[in-house]
């Protein structure tokens, strides 16, 4: 089964590195979309359909947990697998994004880090 | 070396070696009188408390070139996601430097960060809290905190 990707950062670099991750380490990716913020990326989410979901936290427009809550919110998209990859890692924060039935993984990360995330995200899903 | 330049030292090791693939030299290295790109990163503890920069300057290496170790050269890098890259760098070593400064529990929101080429000034007000400076394979990067209510000494 081919997964489809949506990558949600305000950062082209961070979501590059993200893709390229994805596609070396071997997975049966579909499509692989990108959103520089949280409102584009509820819209593109709500567009298509999608395996998994990989957000920033700190974000103009609509922020990586605001997007999380939003997603819970929509029934289509309630147990989509979400990761959340971000600096900004505190533990109040982590605790919300867990509550939120999300992973998390702290920038910087090994490329095995965020592969081993990603296969935990979307195992947890099915 | 206190333990805060310790932090920021830490954090610009992960960043440089862990994201951008160049080797940090331990050794003793001269400021430069000026540097190629200066990135600055502001930040704003939840209620207030504390704010200020994390502002990383850097010498002998162009945005470019930061850019094409972080992806590969087979990528096509123009300026606009070159200095992208600069300002994601900052933005992974400010995170760093924050989560052990300020504590786990701290929570703070980090603002879009700005990227200049060369100069001295970065926006920040205040002075350099603490700053280190790293050698690279080639150049040369300094790492500044600035804290504008630091509450207590680090």
């Amino acid at each position: 089964m081919a997964i489809n990707v949506l990558v949600v950062d305000d950062s082209a670099m961070a979501r590059k590195m993200i893709v390229r991750v994805l596609h070396m380490a071997g997975l049966p990716l579909g499509t692989v979309g990108e959103a520089g913020d949280g409102v584009d990326g509820l819209a593109q989410l709500e567009a298509a359909e999608h395996d998994l979901a990989i957000l920033d936290i700190n974000m103009p427009r609509m922020n990586g947990l605001d997007l999380l809550a939003r997603i819970r919110g929509v029934a289509r998209l309630r147990s989509l697998p979400v990761l959340m990859v971000s600096t900004e890692g505190s533990d109040v924060r982590v605790e919300r994004v867990k509550e939120l039935g999300a992973g998390f993984l702290r920038k910087p990360f090994a490329p095995e880090d965020l592969v081993e995330a990603v296969v935990e995200a979307i195992g947890g899903a099915s | 070396m206190s333990e805060l330049e310790g932090v920021l030292r830490r954090a610009a090791e992960q960043v440089f070696e862990g994201l951008c693939f160049l080797e940090v030299d331990h050794g003793a290295r001269e400021v430069p009188a000026g540097w190629d790109l200066v990135s600055s990163v502001g930040f704003e503890e939840a209620g207030g408390a504390r704010r200020g920069a994390l502002v990383l300057r850097i010498h002998g290496l162009e945005a470019g070139d930061l850019a094409e170790s972080m992806l590969g050269s087979e990528e096509a890098i123009d300026d606009v996601l070159a200095f992208d890259a600069v300002g994601e760098m900052t933005n992974v070593m400010c995170g760093s430097v924050l989560s052990a400064y300020m504590g786990a529990r701290a929570e703070f929101d980090l603002r879009r960060p700005t990227v200049s080429r060369g100069g001295h000034g970065h926006g920040c007000p205040s002075r350099a809290h603490r700053r280190v400076v790293v050698g690279l394979e080639r150049g040369v990067a300094q790492l500044e905190l600035h804290v504008d209510h630091p509450g207590e000494s680090p």
